[in-house]
């Protein structure tokens, strides 16, 4: 992402990172390596954008994944289009989207 | 499609021992060849050198043979084909490889480039007006003096390995078949993991993200193993199973790398095209030929998973040592050091004691996927092929089949207990 971008612009990509990484670092047993590495993916894309995901590594796991994946891809999607035309983000976007048809 | 040295070399023996009539384009063609292959072996020599008051011998007839197939191609108009097209191949792969190749390994290229050479010598001077031509008369003596003085070393069995290293291809389409993509995905994973490993950009997620590709990668191998043993059960491998184990015991560690800004990893790029092209794989074949196809790349998978496994253990040990893990206390393995810790909760910098479980984890899963390639490798003669010949069999020696029940039992039962913990509230926090 441009430099010049405000922080405010990448500070729009936090949330939804975190709520990626929460998924990529699910439970092995409970949510499919599939789900996993496609959030993961996102959040490499994310990060790279500017994004800082937070992770508490205390944090129960999410309870319901699903959701959880849909609110982050929807959170994605309706961005500014400035910024979700960046590459990074698009590339975050159809990671989301490939995670959400790997989950079913 | 993911190739190795072994496979451009095959394909080079392939192509200078089958030519039947030889004209001006083929003898151009086979000067051209080996003009790249005296680069290969001038990259070698160059990796050789070791500053010495008086050159070794070894030095002195490498430098000779490099530079005169060098000067001999220089003679003539660079020709287009086949042959030219794979020896620069394998001289960009070998000379990519040269910088951390062991005296054995070298030994062990500069044998195979020198062979080829000599074979390509032996094409050029079989058209008549070359002959008797005195560069390539001198080139021929120098690759001749070359297969005298190097000789491949004692552990040449071991070397034999890189020859079997995977080289992905960069650019390989959807258009290839699921089976020919996931033999790239896996050498594409190998390779960034053993690289970003050697420069230190490795990250806690990169690895995560390869230990679930594993994961995926060994559950397939693991049905591809029964389906090829006559229809006959065999006993699953646990591999998947470790790679779990070894997901669920990194998860409890933070690297601090995802406020970095650098570009996305390789890694995990590399893990979700693993991933993508075993979800893409039919879950029946519908040919003989798809069931060849998809053993051999079975078998190309199940060979790396022990190296991506011990990449990973020694990149967790490597962390905690330079003290860049950390955890919450009550995480971590019960220990005097961390008691006021565990006693608040607090988040602690992990030692390489911390990071035991994940680094056996790491150990178990190798072993298990060396136990699934070995068997996969059983069947090699009746169906498909085996991609890595050396590889396997460097595996196969290394095997401790005693050990293997315990591993399993162990796999299972980890990856039984990494239940989850009970679900978070609705929302998540910063």
């Amino acid at each position: 992402m441009t430099t010049d971008r405000s922080q405010e612009a990448i500070g729009v990509l936090d949330e939804p990172a975190a709520w990626l990484l929460a998924i990529g670092c699910a439970d092995p047993n409970v949510v499919p390596a599939a789900v996993r590495l496609r959030c993961l993916k996102a959040v490499e894309e994310l990060r790279s954008a500017g994004a800082i995901p937070a992770r508490d590594l205390d944090q129960p796991p999410p309870s319901d994944i699903r959701t959880l994946l849909h609110e982050a891809h929807q959170c994605l999607a309706t961005l500014s289009a400035e910024v979700r035309s960046e590459p990074l983000v698009l590339d975050a976007l159809r990671a989301a989207a490939a995670a959400i048809e790997a989950l079913g | 499609m993911a190739t190795s040295i072994a496979d451009l070399l095959d394909d080079l023996q392939g192509l200078t021992r089958h030519v039947e009539q030889v004209d001006a384009d083929t003898a151009g063609q086979a000067i051209t060849s080996l003009g790249h292959l005296g680069r290969g072996l001038a990259l070698l020599a160059d990796a050789d050198d070791i500053p010495r008051p008086i050159p070794t011998e070894r030095s002195l007839v490498l430098r000779d043979v490099a530079s005169t197939c060098i000067r001999a191609a220089g003679q003539w108009p660079r020709m287009d084909g086949r042959l030219p097209e794979l020896a620069a191949v394998a001289a960009d792969v070998v000379g990519r490889r040269a910088p951390r190749l062991d005296a054995s390994e070298q030994s062990l290229l500069v044998g195979e480039l020198n062979q080829v050479a000599r074979d390509c010598l032996g094409i050029a001077k079989r058209f008549p007006p070359y002959a008797q031509i005195l560069i390539l008369t001198r080139a021929e003596r120098a690759a001749t003096r070359c297969a005298q003085v190097v000789r491949p070393q004692h552990a040449a069995a071991r070397a034999g390995m890189i020859l079997d290293e995977p080289v992905p291809a960069t650019r390989i389409g959807t258009e290839a078949s699921p089976a020919r993509r996931m033999s790239n995905s896996i050498a594409g994973l190998a390779h960034a993991v053993q690289a970003d490993a050697r420069d230190g950009t490795l990250s806690v997620y990169a690895v995560l993200a390869a230990a679930a590709a594993a994961e995926t990668a060994s559950t397939r191998a693991d049905a591809v193993a029964e389906q090829l043993n006559g229809g006959r059960p065999v006993r699953r491998s646990a591999a998947p199973q470790a790679w779990r184990v070894v997901q669920a015991a990194l998860l409890n560690f933070d690297d601090g790398s995802r406020y970095s800004k650098a570009p996305p990893s390789v890694v995990v790029d590399w893990a979700v095209r693993l991933q993508e092209s075993v979800d893409a794989l039919p879950n029946r074949a519908t040919s003989l030929a798809e069931v060849h196809e998809g053993a051999t790349a079975a078998r190309a998978v199940a060979n790396q998973l022990p190296a991506l496994a011990d990449q990973i253990a020694g990149a967790v040990q490597r962390w905690a040592t330079g003290g860049r893990l950390y955890a919450r206390a009550r995480s971590l393995p019960p220990s005097e050091r961390h008691v006021p810790e565990m006693l608040h909760n607090r988040v602690v910098i992990a030692t390489p004691e911390d990071v035991a479980p994940v680094a056996r984890a790491a150990r178990v899963a190798g072993r298990l996927s060396t136990a699934l390639a070995v068997e996969l490798d059983r069947t090699a003669g009746r169906i498909g092929r085996q991609p890595q010949r050396h590889l396997a069999a460097a595996l196969a020696t290394g095997l401790n089949a005693d050990r293997l029940a315990h591993d399993a039992q162990w796999a299972e039962r980890l990856a039984a207990r990494c239940q989850p913990r009970p679900p978070a509230a609705p929302t998540l926090v910063r």
